[in-house]
């Protein structure tokens, strides 16, 4: 599949923009969905601006709940439409616009955990359009960084649950408006990769090391990247780099990327012939990470292959012996090829901060106050 | 053939223990060279002695249970005697005579049995017959040939499939097993753990992106149930890891060894390559069985990763169907979960309704080539099913 046509903005974000940016009239003749809507979404927003988060996330899904399911796609975009109604009445302060974008964003979340695919939908493009407008109408640096960020974590999202057309819109879109956005530019980087487009990776990878030199996910996979593209001793030499990290033992994804760095040295080595150098890598990988079951499976398959069945046999019984005692719910190579928990995490954490910096801001709106000049708290 | 192969442990010091038969100080000595105490004997079997005396040898005689004997009476002092080609113990014995004087020796060879480690040289093939929807299980051992390299091979093992077997149950644990998926293959598992007779052997190794469980290998069934009961699915699939270490773990067991691998999707994760699995696969005496859930469309896993394209991921799967065909065994697709029990327990059928067939290749010169296997029978409209060929190592 050609990556290039998947660069393309969302028409309903863009949409969003203009709607938002036209003056607040309310349509002819509103519907039960209008009436249904302005009469308890701005509650919902004031329970959330109130800091009853969970309160106004249960509200919302009652509500969403009530008007979208079963119903038809124009239904669904009714409600997004009636909902934009509601907000471009306080967007005076776009900063209010953070606080909203929280909680669509959490409802997304809530709906994708619990399966209900058309209430996902319609969150997370209500979360994308929120932080288009916000994006448009604040229109600072720092502004455009928390939209990358929250974008990329979308993204994030849609690449776990497979769809790899929307999540590479959403990276690109997020890399449009932060460049440097760390998430969007390994985001798409392993987009590629999926796609088997290896050369394509490599200058996000170069920017992201450029930008955050002790990455150790940016350096394997351009390590593995390289490797692709016919570049084996850069490679190897960043694989060499990985393994003289020493992350804390806690941080259980970071000593996954060391534990590949083995691996895949020791892949490499064994494919070019160097079978001994090899068996030599995992060795030491495996000092480091005695209970690795992929190391010690990898082992005793080139030990056979070596010639010693033997020895071999013996680390096959030591892969199953460790498979009873280990711990760990993932494996490295698992950990490679998904978008990682820990980062969709951080970008919830950064956005409910940012959010949280402005909820009196939404609430002022909300009771129809002045809006407050001083922009408070950094995204 | 030549009946003289090596045996292991015990059967070693029953052989020595023979020895000093032949060994009498006697004005006229006899030993038996070929063949050796414990070994097995089957079909035309040659058997050579040292003879020695002070004067001059009249006559050998050469002698197999009550065959008739065979008179030889100048050297080489050697006789080919069709001991016929059941698989059974013989008694071997040659007797020397000069003018005054007289001497005999003595050799107890055994029957093969195929549920225990043998000499590697041995090579079993486990063969499925079938007349179209039916097996058929009563062919007897001169209606099956087996040829290796297109040669036909003498059988030295020819039995039913009552033979014990080991076998590992490899189930897919992944995120695609969830909602009750995987509840219900350990249900079909437990079918086929409550259907195996009392020296068969099992073992449990459940995997996803990592080996999440991985039992010792045991005949008993509240063993093997209790060790799966908290698992849980979730996760990617790494089968080719663990395949391998299925097979490389059923290296070091005895007898009829079987890999039943239950998965509803492909691998796009393992560290090893599915062609690393089939280099092994060749190698090993192991049959492999797949039961493959059928995925609606709506739930087909992807094959896209960051390790491999979906072209190379689709070459894994390829590789996979063919190394399952090629070990003699077959993938049964099933539609739905409630056809899991019945598929394992079928594939147990299956294996009970086997012939298990053992020969020594002929041409056998361990120099790592690939040697094609056939089995052929006379009968007519016969089906038949074993493995394609194995890696002469």
């Amino acid at each position: 599949m050609p990556l290039a046509p998947l660069y393309r903005r969302a028409p309903a974000a863009a949409l969003a923009v203009i709607a938002l940016a036209i003056p607040a009239v309310r349509p002819a003749g509103a519907s039960e969905i209008d009436t249904a809507v302005a009469a308890r979404y701005p509650g919902i927003l004031q329970l959330f601006a109130n800091g009853e988060h969970d309160r106004a996330l249960t509200a919302l899904s009652g509500l969403e709940t009530e008007i979208a399911t079963g119903k038809s796609e124009s239904q669904v975009e009714k409600l997004w439409k009636a909902k934009l109604h509601v907000l471009r009445d306080l967007i005076d302060d776009p900063e209010v616009l953070v606080p909203a974008i929280q909680l669509h964003h959490d409802a997304f979340v809530a709906y994708r955990g619990e399966g209900l695919v058309q209430l996902a939908r319609h969150s997370r493009t209500m979360t994308a359009e929120l932080v288009e407008v916000y994006a448009s109408r604040v229109d600072t640096k720092p502004a455009k960084a928390l939209a990358a960020r929250v974008l990329s974590s979308l993204a994030g999202y849609q690449q776990e649950d497979g769809s790899i057309g929307s999540a590479a819109d959403l990276f690109a879109r997020a890399l449009d408006l932060d460049p440097l956005c760390g998430a969007a530019l390994l985001g798409q980087a392993s987009l590629y990769e999926k796609l088997g487009e290896y050369p394509k990776a490599l200058p996000l990878l170069e920017k992201l090391l450029a930008n955050e030199p002790k990455n150790l996910e940016a350096r394997l996979r351009l390590a593995k990247n390289l490797e692709r593209t016919g570049e084996p001793v850069r490679a190897f030499t960043l694989l060499h780099d990985i393994q003289k990290a020493t992350p804390d033992s806690k941080d259980a994804t970071a000593n996954a990327w060391v534990t590949l760095a083995y691996e895949e040295q020791a892949r490499m080595l064994a494919d070019e012939g160097s079978t001994k150098p090899a068996i030599e890598t995992l060795r030491r990988g495996l000092e480091r990470f005695p209970s690795s079951t992929e190391m010690l499976i990898l082992e005793g398959y080139l030990m056979e292959r070596a010639g010693d069945s033997r020895g071999g046999q013996a680390l096959a019984n030591r892969a199953a012996q460790a498979a009873r005692s280990t711990v760990e719910k993932n494996a490295p190579r698992l950990l490679y090829n998904r978008w990682p928990v820990d980062d969709l995490t951080a970008a919830r954490q950064q956005l409910r901060d940012s959010s949280n910096t402005r909820l009196k801001r939404m609430l002022a709106a909300l009771q129809g106050e002045t809006a407050i000049t001083t922009v408070g708290g950094n995204p | 053939m030549n009946g003289t192969r090596r045996w292991p442990g015990l059967l070693s010091l029953l052989a020595l223990s023979l020895w000093p038969t032949a060994l009498r100080a006697d004005p006229v000595k006899v030993k038996i060279t070929s063949p050796t105490p414990g070994a097995t004997a089957v079909g035309k079997t040659e058997v050579t002695a040292d003879v020695a005396a002070d004067a001059p040898i009249v006559r050998v005689v050469f002698r197999a249970d009550n065959f008739p004997p065979v008179v030889v009476t100048a050297p080489p002092y050697k006789a080919t005697i069709d001991v016929g080609e059941e698989n059974r113990p013989h008694r071997f014995q040659v007797l020397a005579f000069t003018a005054t004087a007289q001497s005999s020796a003595l050799v107890d060879t055994v029957a093969l049995r195929v549920d225990e480690q043998v000499d590697i040289g041995l090579r079993q093939i486990y063969v499925t017959v079938t007349r179209g929807d039916e097996r058929v299980t009563s062919l007897g051992r001169g209606e099956l040939q087996v040829y290796d390299e297109d040669r036909q091979q003498t059988l030295v093992t020819f039995e039913h499939g009552d033979v014990p077997l080991t076998a590992v149950l490899m189930l897919d644990a992944s995120q695609s097993m969830t909602g009750g998926r995987l509840q219900a293959a350990l249900r079909g598992a437990q079918a086929f753990i409550d259907s195996m007779k009392d020296l068969d052997e099992a073992m449990f190794l459940l995997f996803s992106d990592r080996i999440q469980r991985a039992t010792e290998f045991t005949g008993s069934r509240t063993e093997l149930a209790a060790a799966v009961q908290d698992i849980q699915a979730g996760g990617g699939t790494s089968l080719n890891d663990a395949l391998y270490l299925a097979l490389k773990l059923l290296d070091a067991q005895q007898g009829r060894r079987v890999v039943v691998l239950f998965s509803d999707g492909a691998d796009v994760l393992s560290q090893l390559r599915m062609q690393d699995v089939v280099w092994k696969a060749r190698r090993s005496q192991a049959m492999l069985y797949w039961i493959r859930l059928q995925a609606h469309k709506s739930e087909r896993t992807s094959f896209t990763s960051a390790w491999r394209n979906y072209k190379e991921n689709l070459a894994e799967e390829r590789q996979l169907v063919d190394a399952v065909e090629e070990s003699g065994g077959r993938i049964v697709t099933i539609p739905t979960l409630e056809d899991v029990g019945s598929a394992f327990r079928g594939i147990l059928q299956e294996l009970r309704d086997q012939y298990v067939l053992g020969y020594y290749p002929s041409a056998a010169k361990g120099d790592g080539r690939w040697h094609k296997i056939q089995v052929k029978t006379d009968g007519f409209g016969f089906k038949i099913r074993a493995r394609e060929g194995y890696v002469d190592q």
